[in-house]
């Protein structure tokens, strides 16, 4: 007989899954799809992907790119991406919108593909919850919150961005880790890393963790640090190989030297990133002085670093994804209310991404709107962004529940001194 | 093994990624190919691609400069609106582009070279069949230095082709020391009128279609910017782009006192920043071979999956020279120029 919370969670799957097809289906982000378009083309024309303009991102997602463009192609799909005159205004520099429509299918396929990261990673989350807790109800809940995120469904399936790829690569570090792997887990930490760069954050805590476990074993201790950092070495030489000996490195790293070179976000973008590095390394400190082995200990120190990385605004919503499913984990092992937390930020949180989803090409092929004949409106990005900013404020809360009952102990030791000394 | 699904996930996704690499570094799986001949009255066409994609076919007449187009790029002489390592590598980027429509691109002259090509076609007559893309928002003193008998005035009087992009064209001169001289009249010189370019700054967008926007749609040619583009309004010009308040964002124009061809595109190329497409149509246009009286005579399109020939009846075409071929679309994934006598 199935448990009813094991019904309740294959339902919210299977609704969050039919809404990911519906959304995918008729609506999309020109501008982002139109992107990886542009990317799969120029590796049609033989430029690679650093050859001419396009892609902007290390190279795991590119390769990611590169075998499902082979994939399409031997289904007749192409990434067919068509400007349109009437559209030519939303070329303006600040749109979120671009005039290219690109070709549904191969959108489609992209989408899809990220929804079976989404689904894979529902079961990574599932398995870490259950192999740390030996709970099943507490692994259900947590694959569920993930399931039912509701800026995760909206951002993969409406414009395939590959945050969830980025989020599967880290947990499959995190299992390795755990279970004292840890050449899989550097090589998997680097592959996530090269991915998308906010998983290097967690890298402090990682070997932080191995010095837990090996207090006063200083041998074994560096013996299993090196096994992670080959690894880690290896994958990204894997990965890099090509780019050295083309003399493309400094391209991969685009996304963040483009950043970096303009002006008051690239200096908030160095800031930011100094500031996160420095208290990332100050949290797994304070893990290594003060925590356990014990799961419990080391996940807080998880969760807080990337709760300090993700504390301030560090891009567009669907940077936060990542943050997703550590939030998930933590509402089951740490403290449920971050389930909540989580629910309400991350639905606050597709305001923004709603106000720039586009009927896809698959309306256009049905004639559903006649054709395209007018530009979407482009909406005061003020307005969306507040709801973000509600999101992220409402992320703090994680920190002060993760905290409250530390700084409650602290403050009664000191009240207990007080009194003592009087 | 704890558990057989973490490691299937681990060895599925990590040769998915290899397999992708594999494809992109070590195996080129796609091909792409194009073949015209005519016989005087039919132009036959014959494609062949990998993958399936779209195809173009246009008939032009009046195309200019077969013999070869340079880009002018010279490290030591001053440059406007844009920095040495911008513009290498937006001629990095322009040069690949040419190469994937099979433009007859010769390669870069520096300012000295420049003026060497100049003199030479001078000398033999065969401005005609040259053309230079400047990018660097100065042309070198050896050039031009905004006087009547200077030698890109001359050369743009036989008959040479400049396509430019990238600041005011002609308002600077460029020495050797990398210094910027303004150059007063330059709009008159150039083209034999005050007021011919729009020397704001600013970005500026259009949406409105040129008078000969059939030509550059169908060449796949989407670029709005016309801060430091030409007027539209001006004798013996085309403009294939998009325009607004009278400036037009790619504006083809006969050069003062003389047959030769001054492309302009508007705003920069700067790498990276909201034009980043401005290489790809810069050289869409210049593997076209378009001049300022280019007329789009007829155009054919449609879709190739594997193979495809087709054929255009030219007879009706009397003034038809040329035909530009291209596969795919805003991106280009094969192109090529024919021409007949």
């Amino acid at each position: 007989m199935m448990e009813k919370y094991v019904k309740r969670y294959w339902t919210a799957f299977t609704a969050a899954l039919a809404i990911s097809i519906v959304i995918s289906v008729f609506l999309t982000h020109t501008y982002d799809v139109s992107g990886w378009s542009e990317v799969c083309n120029n590796l049609l024309a033989g430029e690679g992907l650093y050859g001419v303009e396009g892609y902007y991102y290390t190279p795991v997602w590119g390769y990611f790119l590169s075998f499902l463009l082979y994939l399409g192609t031997l289904f007749g799909i192409s990434p067919t991406m068509v400007q349109q005159d009437l559209l030519i205004g939303l070329e303006n520099g600040g749109s979120p919108f671009t005039s290219m429509i690109t070709d549904f299918r191969f959108v489609l396929m992209l989408k899809l593909f990220m929804i079976l990261t989404w689904a894979v990673n529902a079961y990574l989350i599932y398995h870490i919850v259950k192999e740390w807790t030996g709970e099943p109800r507490k692994a259900y809940t947590a694959s569920g919150l993930w399931l039912i995120c509701p800026l995760t469904i909206v951002i993969i399936a409406r414009s395939a961005m590959f945050e969830s790829l980025t989020v599967m690569l880290l947990l499959l570090s995190l299992i390795l880790l755990w279970r004292g792997q840890y050449f899989g887990a550097g090589a998997l930490w680097a592959m996530a890393s090269l991915t998308k760069y906010f998983p290097f954050f967690l890298i402090f805590i990682f070997v932080a963790l191995i010095l837990v476990r090996n207090r006063g074993e200083p041998k074994k201790a560096l013996r299993q640090t090196v096994e992670a950092v080959v690894g880690a070495l290896l994958m990204s030489m894997v990965i890099y190989l090509p780019l050295i000996i083309d003399g493309t490195v400094m391209d991969s790293l685009s996304f963040i030297t483009s950043r970096v070179s303009e002006s008051w976000l690239g200096i908030y973008d160095v800031i930011y990133t100094v500031s996160a590095l420095i208290v990332s390394a100050y949290v797994a400190y304070c893990y290594y002085k003060r925590g356990s082995t014990e799961i419990g200990s080391f996940f807080k120190a998880v969760l807080t670093t990337l709760l300090v990385v993700y504390f301030l605004p560090v891009g567009p919503e669907q940077y936060y994804i990542i943050l997703a499913p550590f939030m998930a984990i933590g509402a089951v092992l740490l403290d449920r209310r971050l389930g909540t937390i989580m629910v309400v930020a991350y639905s606050l949180m597709i305001v923004s991404p709603l106000f720039t989803t586009y009927p896809s090409d698959f309306l256009v092929y049905l004639n559903a709107f006649g054709s395209i004949t007018a530009a979407p409106p482009i909406i005061d990005t003020i307005v969306d962004n507040l709801f973000t900013a509600a999101g992220i404020m409402i992320l703090w809360l994680s920190l002060w529940y993760l905290y409250k009952g530390q700084l409650a102990e602290r403050k009664a030791l000191k009240a207990a001194r007080c009194s003592h000394e009087e | 093994m704890k558990n057989k699904g973490v490691w299937t996930v681990i060895a599925v996704f990590v040769c998915l990624m290899l397999a992708g690499e594999m494809l992109v570094y070590a195996v080129d799986p796609y091909s792409y190919d194009i073949e015209m001949t005519d016989d005087g009255d039919t132009l036959y066409y014959s494609l062949e691609s990998s993958t399936s994609a779209d195809y173009h076919v246009a008939v032009l007449s009046d195309t200019v400069a077969v013999g070869g187009v340079y880009c002018y790029y010279d490290s030591a002489y001053g440059v406007s609106m844009i920095t040495h390592d911008q513009l290498s590598l937006m001629i990095e980027e322009l040069e690949t582009e040419l190469d994937v429509r099979g433009a007859a691109y010769e390669g870069r002259l520096d300012a000295q070279e420049l003026a060497g090509l100049m003199s030479s076609d001078l000398t033999q007559g065969t401005a005609a069949e040259h053309a230079f893309i400047c990018g660097a928002g100065a042309f070198p003193d050896t050039v031009y230095t905004g006087t009547a008998d200077d030698l890109l005035v001359l050369w743009l009087q036989a008959g040479g082709t400049v396509y430019w992009i990238n600041g005011v064209i002609g308002l600077y001169s460029a020495d050797a020391q990398g210094r910027l001289t303004a150059v007063a009249g330059y709009s008159e010189l150039l083209f034999g009128e005050a007021g011919a370019v729009n020397t704001c700054d600013d970005m500026e967008f259009a949406e409105d279609p040129g008078n000969e926007r059939g030509l550059g749609a169908t060449l796949s040619v989407y670029y709005s910017l016309i801060n430091n583009g030409l007027r539209t309004d001006l004798p013996y010009s085309i403009s294939i782009g998009f325009e607004q308040g009278g400036y037009g964002s790619v504006v083809l124009v006969k050069s003062a006192d003389g047959n030769g061809t001054i492309g302009v595109f508007g705003g920069t190329s700067l790498r990276g920043i909201f034009n980043k497409e401005a290489p790809r149509f810069l050289a869409q246009v210049v593997a076209a071979h378009l001049g300022y009286s280019t007329v789009l005579l007829d155009a054919v399109d449609g879709s190739v999956d594997d193979s495809f020939a087709g054929t255009v009846d030219l007879s009706a075409l009397s003034d038809g020279k040329a035909a530009f071929t291209y596969l795919g679309d805003t991106v280009a994934l094969c192109g090529k120029y024919y021409r007949w006598t």
